[in-house]
């Protein structure tokens, strides 16, 4: 996968799947300071992924303020041809003042063994940690 | 208000609150003092309208739940984000 430098951040594009819908979703950050991976939500409401009553909801507290996020399941989420199904992903209405649809954090970085050759600017994945 | 009492206000809703107080307790924020600031008729009314108060008053504390919730259980982690560069 082709990582796209904008604006001075590491991008990559995305599949989400769920429930026998997908959306390809891009302009993704790469970044193994976040624990986790968040997208957004509008992007998520494209298949039909909205926020239900019982969703668990989390708060993510950094150093530019907090945001809060809603927490789901999904079938999978797929980067070239490495796909991750049964993934748990926060969705969140992202608005950080940049032209961004979410973030690829170290949860789904460290389970596909993945490699951030900034040499050559390639996502690449190693051999995976479980079943995806 | 506490959460049992917002439960029986508006009952079964999404609602959009703020953390009058709270403070963060074993990978938890509890919420001490809570105000109710607008009911919304489905969840993503209530993203969207935690979006714009949050974009408007990004120093307060908003939260969208729905009232059917036992709890009000939110947990918190800790994120070195992107944020921070465009700290004004």
């Amino acid at each position: 996968m082709r990582i796209e430098i904008a604006g001075g951040l590491p991008l990559v594009e995305l599949r989400l799947g769920h429930a026998g819908r997908a959306v390809m979703i891009p302009r993704v950050l790469v970044d193994t300071g976040s624990g986790s991976t968040v997208l957004s939500s509008a992007r998520a409401k494209e298949i039909g992924l909205v926020i239900d009553p019982q969703d668990p909801i989390r708060t993510l507290r950094g150093v530019g303020g907090m945001e809060v996020v809603f927490v789901k399941r999904v079938d999978y989420i797929q980067v070239d041809r490495r796909k991750f199904k049964n993934f748990e992903v926060e969705l969140s209405p992202l608005n950080y003042g940049l032209e961004i649809n979410g973030i690829l954090g170290l949860d789904f970085l460290t389970a596909t063994r993945a490699v951030v050759d900034l040499k050559h600017m390639q996502l690449r994945f190693g051999r995976a940690t479980r079943e995806i | 208000m506490d959460w049992d009492e917002i439960k029986q206000a508006y009952p079964d809703q999404w609602i959009v609150i703020e953390a009058m107080e709270a403070h963060s307790e074993g990978g938890l924020r509890v919420l001490d003092r809570v105000a109710v600031i607008a009911t919304c008729p489905d969840g993503e009314s209530a993203v969207d309208a935690y979006r714009r108060l949050h974009d408007e008053f990004p120093e307060r504390e908003f939260y969208f739940i729905h009232t059917s919730r036992a709890t009000l259980q939110i947990e918190e982690r800790l994120w070195v984000g992107i944020r921070s560069i465009h700290a004004d």
